[in-house]
């Protein structure tokens, strides 16, 4: 049975590789703050020796759009190509491979049957920045396999936050449930509150630092009752037109299990608050 | 009021096209034409059959034409992808002089500065426009 040794709570920033791939002389307190948060989660995953990295993360309408909407999908491939043309375009990210595994990703599609979740899933499956960046991040030379789960955080009606942490209930069980591989990290691809094409983008400020801070408090103590009736859709969207990618972070608490929480915290940064959590084993605090 | 779900597939099938946001800032009129002839008519990802979605009125066509984001976001067109298309087409305008823009009030991130700030101030005072149809 599969270990959770690991799990890495991240921004997608889409210009991390940016950011931080120039000279150091040449770094923004940005860029330098993104690099530090890097070599700390390549860290932890050095030290989880992790067979594979499963993502949790939402496509930002490259792959999958309102003709054909899934609210949650699983890649189901041995390798998956990263970035899309107009990621490339506006980002400068750059085009990638990561290896997958297939065989993990269909006993979680088989595990979801079994406890309510009907995954769809992909069978040509390409990752847009919302797994490139976390890979980046936590695994610059991209030689862990990785398994990409994907969920709706663009298109309404978006799912509910219960149900985000009924996902990362089930998932935790089709994980520890899986004889494909011994020891699995978990990366939750996120953001607290964001606008992208809104009134409010790209201030010198977060959207609604006082939402950051009680979220991150709510992920830490796991108050899902709280957490759930604060992430509807109108609520979310007074925190930023592109907050929905939240809910994912419901998920992420939801795996906690056991776990120990290593490190939390929101840099506070221009446009929005970068949320950034490590969960090591080791029992609940 | 626009039709939500055919203006979306318009941003998202020409964003993600390599070429068509080319086309879609030099002969704009055209390409929507074009786009509303030959893709939007076809079911998304299928080049064999028909859409039943295909018919735009002509206010939707209109601000497809003429880049009228203002209109488009404020009824409600998918946000996210809008300004991701927008994006292009006002550095494009930007650059050719064609679209005035005022140095922006401080504070403004360096990478967008001036796309980001011409977009806002045409939009800020629609707030946040429920995008759900």
């Amino acid at each position: 049975m599969a270990q959770l040794v690991s799990m890495i709570g991240t921004t997608h920033h889409p210009w991390y590789y940016a950011k931080t791939s120039v000279p150091d002389a040449e770094l923004s307190e940005d860029g330098r703050a993104l690099q530090e948060w890097s070599a700390r989660v390549q860290d932890a995953i050095r030290a989880a020796e992790p067979d594979v990295i499963v993502i949790l993360a939402s496509d930002h309408f490259h792959q999958f759009f309102h003709n054909n909407m899934p609210q949650f999908i699983i890649g189901r491939m041995q390798s998956y190509q990263g970035t899309f043309y107009n990621e490339v375009r506006e980002f400068d990210l750059p085009r990638v491979e990561l290896g997958g595994n297939r065989a993990l990703s269909t006993d979680l599609i088989e595990s979801g049957f079994e406890h309510g979740f009907d995954f769809a899933f992909s069978d040509e499956m390409r990752l847009d920045h919302a797994c490139v960046v976390p890979s980046l991040i936590g695994q610059p030379d991209l030689g862990i396999p990785v398994v990409p789960v994907l969920t709706n955080c663009g298109a309404p009606p978006i799912p509910p936050g219960r149900r985000f942490v009924q996902l990362g209930e089930v998932l935790r069980k089709a994980i520890e449930g899986s004889n494909t591989v011994d020891r699995v990290a978990v990366m939750v691809s996120g953001n607290l509150s964001l606008e992208v094409g809104g009134p409010e983008q790209m201030m010198p400020y977060p959207v609604d630092p006082e939402f950051d801070d009680a979220a991150m408090r709510w992920l830490q103590e796991r108050d899902f009752d709280r957490l759930a009736s604060e992430v509807t859709f109108e609520r979310l969207m007074t925190h930023g037109n592109t907050s929905f990618q939240f809910l994912n972070l419901l998920s992420m608490a939801a795996m906690q299990g056991d776990m120990k929480i290593a490190y939390a915290e929101a840099e506070k940064r221009r446009g929005s608050s970068k949320p950034s959590f490590i969960y090591e084993p080791g029992g609940q605090q | 009021m626009i039709d939500h779900y055919a203006v979306n597939k318009f941003l998202y099938d020409t964003d993600r096209n390599v070429g068509f946001v080319e086309r879609y800032i030099n002969e704009p009129a055209t390409y929507v034409d074009w786009w509303l002839a030959e893709r939007g008519s076809r079911l998304l990802d299928n080049e064999s059959e028909a859409s039943a979605v295909a018919v735009v009125d002509d206010d939707t066509r209109r601000a497809l034409a003429e880049y009228d984001f203002v209109t488009l976001y404020r009824e409600g067109a998918h946000p996210f992808i809008l300004w991701t298309l927008m994006l292009p087409v006002i550095e494009h305008k930007i650059a050719a002089g064609e679209w005035d823009v005022s140095a922006p009030s401080g504070g403004v991130r360096e990478e967008n500065k001036k796309p980001m700030a011409y977009y806002r101030e045409h939009i800020g005072e629609y707030g946040r426009p429920d995008f759900r149809y």
